[in-house]
């Protein structure tokens, strides 16, 4: 029952949070409210019974990412240009805004209709499928070669990512 | 499946990951300040996220939490690259408006 009432209340935290980042126009208040949602996310991945993604979603993203968003927003004040820039024209606008419905109701469709073939699904709160040393054993023997190759990714974009920033004088640029 | 408001089920979960993708895709499509573009991409990210863990917790089975790991190192990087982009596209233009991507060469 307890379960329950918190499912709902991080579902809740999550989606609000969601629909405020991008329907609010400053982006500060959007980076905020983004930790919100991320924050929503991992109260869910407890509730799914993995403990360590939750906490890896907490200090990955709720830390690391959104200082880096804040930083540059920071950087920026960028305060009012959400407003001006929010309206397509009505005819690209209309076909944007008719593809999310579109998307929206195939996913409403497929869960609602399609996924009672999972009925039979029974999760076994006591499974130790997502205990560290079983993802570990995973990420190093079925995952081997991604995981090198997340290691060369994870050295090439400092690279890249100094090599943009230092065009025309990085941060003392005129 | 929906039909049981009071015990919670992988459509419950569901649901919650197909509406918070929904929202990203609405403000990748519909906003026009960068910043907010990146956010949504990673609203959608974590949706995605939601529903791998959600499928690993109820099918008993360890791989979707493994890509997860790799999901939220890549979009960690992605960030990064992201913001790089923007931060020379505001030292050309002094504004982050999505019409500016235009101007990428080379």
């Amino acid at each position: 029952m307890s379960e329950v009432i918190v499912f709902y209340f991080f579902a809740a935290v999550t989606l609000l949070s969601g629909l405020r980042v991008i329907s609010t126009s400053n982006p500060i208040m959007s980076a905020l409210y983004l930790v919100g949602s991320m924050v929503g996310i991992s109260g869910l991945f407890f509730l799914l019974n993995a403990p360590f993604i939750a906490a890896v979603q907490l200090m990955v993203y709720a830390g690391a990412v959104m200082v880096l968003f804040l930083f540059v927003v920071m950087i920026f004040d960028t305060k009012d240009d959400g407003k001006k820039g929010n309206s397509p024209g009505p005819l690209v606008g209309g076909l944007k805004a008719l593809s999310i419905g579109g998307l929206a109701g195939i996913f409403l469709y497929v869960i609602l209709f399609k996924i009672s073939n999972f009925g039979y699904l029974s999760p076994d709160p006591s499974a130790p499928q997502f205990e560290v040393k079983n993802m570990a054993k995973l990420l190093f023997t079925d995952y081997m070669f991604s995981f090198e190759v997340l290691g060369l990714l994870l050295l090439v974009i400092p690279i890249g990512t100094v090599a943009l920033s230092r065009i025309r004088g990085g941060t003392h640029a005129k | 499946m929906l039909s049981n408001l009071m015990s919670i089920g992988l459509g419950h979960y569901l649901l919650v990951s197909a509406m918070l993708f929904g929202m990203g895709l609405w403000g990748v499509l519909l906003r026009k300040n960068i910043l907010v573009v990146l956010m949504s991409i990673e609203l959608m990210l974590n949706a995605v996220n939601l529903a791998f863990v959600t499928f690993g917790y109820f099918l008993n089975d360890a791989n979707g939490a493994v890509i997860v790991l790799f999901v939220i190192a890549i979009a960690a990087a992605e960030a990064a690259v992201g913001l790089a982009l923007i931060i020379t596209i505001f030292k050309n233009y002094k504004e982050v408006n999505i019409r500016f991507l235009e101007h990428l060469k080379g």
